[in-house]
C-alpha cells in the first residue's frame, strides 16, 4: 500500500504517542516493516495541540498544508474502510466521510500532572496521580494504559502486547 | 459524560506545524511534506 501512496505523490507520517521513548516504538515501527517515517512524541506534545485524549487518530493534509480530514478514535490502519479512505485521499484528494473532529472534554488534568512527576523521575507520585485521575475520567485511554504501561510492563514490551490481560483489567474494573 | 470538545485545528485551515524527532534521529515537522498529500497517523506500542 505504501508503495502506492509513493508513487501517487502522497506520504504516511507516522507519529507514536509512546512517553517511554523510540526504544519502545522501534519494534513495532520494524515489525511492521516500515518504509514510511515514524517519530516519537514522548511528551504527548500533540495531544496538547489538537485536543485529543486517546488514539488511534488520522489527519488527512493536502499539498499546501490546510487540514482536509480528521478522525480521533477509531483510525485504525489496518481497517478496510480506513484503508479505503487513505486510498481515495492520496489518489484524488477527496474524502468521502465527514470528519469525526470532537472529542470528549478531559474531566482532570491529572494525565498532564502525572506527567510532569513521570517525568522528573517521581514513578510512585506519578502512578498515584494517574490512579486518581482515572478514577474521575474512567475514559481517559491514554492516561490508564500508560498507567498500565509503567506498573507491567511485562504486559507490553515483552514480546507482543498482552490484550487479554487489557482486557481482564477492564473487567476487573482497574 | 464529559461535554464534548472540538478539536483544535479545523478542515481548511493550516495544521500546526509540530516538530518531533524520527526513529532514524531526525527532525521531522509537516512541513517538510509541502507538495504532497499526507496522511498523519497517530498510534501507541501499548
Amino acid at each position: 500500500m505504501y508503495a502506492d501512496i509513493r508513487s501517487n505523490n502522497g506520504d504516511i507520517l507516522s507519529v507514536a504517542v509512546d512517553l517511554q521513548g523510540a526504544d519502545k516504538a522501534r519494534p513495532y515501527h520494524e515489525q511492521a516493516g516500515a518504509e514510511f517515517v515514524t517519530v516519537v512524541d514522548e511528551e504527548n506534545s500533540l495531544a496538547r495541540i489538537f485536543g485529543y485524549r486517546a488514539i488511534p487518530n488520522g489527519i488527512f493534509v493536502d499539498e499546501e498544508g490546510n487540514l482536509q480530514f480528521q478522525q480521533y478514535g477509531g483510525f485504525d490502519i489496518k481497517n478496510a474502510e480506513t484503508e479505503g479512505l487513505v486510498s481515495a485521499f492520496i489518489s484524488d484528494g477527496r474524502v468521502s466521510k465527514r470528519s469525526q473532529a470532537t472529542f470528549d472534554g478531559p474531566a482532570s488534568d491529572h494525565f498532564e500532572r502525572g506527567l510532569a512527576h513521570y517525568q522528573s523521575g517521581d514513578i510512585e507520585q506519578a502512578r498515584s496521580v494517574w490512579r486518581a485521575g482515572i478514577a474521575l475520567d474512567p475514559e481517559n485511554w491514554n492516561m490508564r494504559k500508560q498507567l498500565w504501561a509503567v506498573e507491567n510492563p511485562d504486559k507490553f514490551y515483552a514480546g507482543k502486547v498482552d490484550y487479554g490481560w487489557q482486557r481482564e483489567q477492564i473487567e476487573q474494573g482497574q | 459524560m464529559p461535554a464534548k470538545i472540538p478539536s483544535n485545528v479545523s478542515e481548511g485551515t493550516q495544521i500546526p506545524d509540530f516538530e518531533l524527532r524520527s526513529l532514524a534521529g531526525d527532525m521531522v515537522r509537516p512541513s517538510d511534506y509541502r507538495g504532497k498529500r499526507l496522511v498523519i497517523f497517530f498510534w501507541a506500542s501499548w
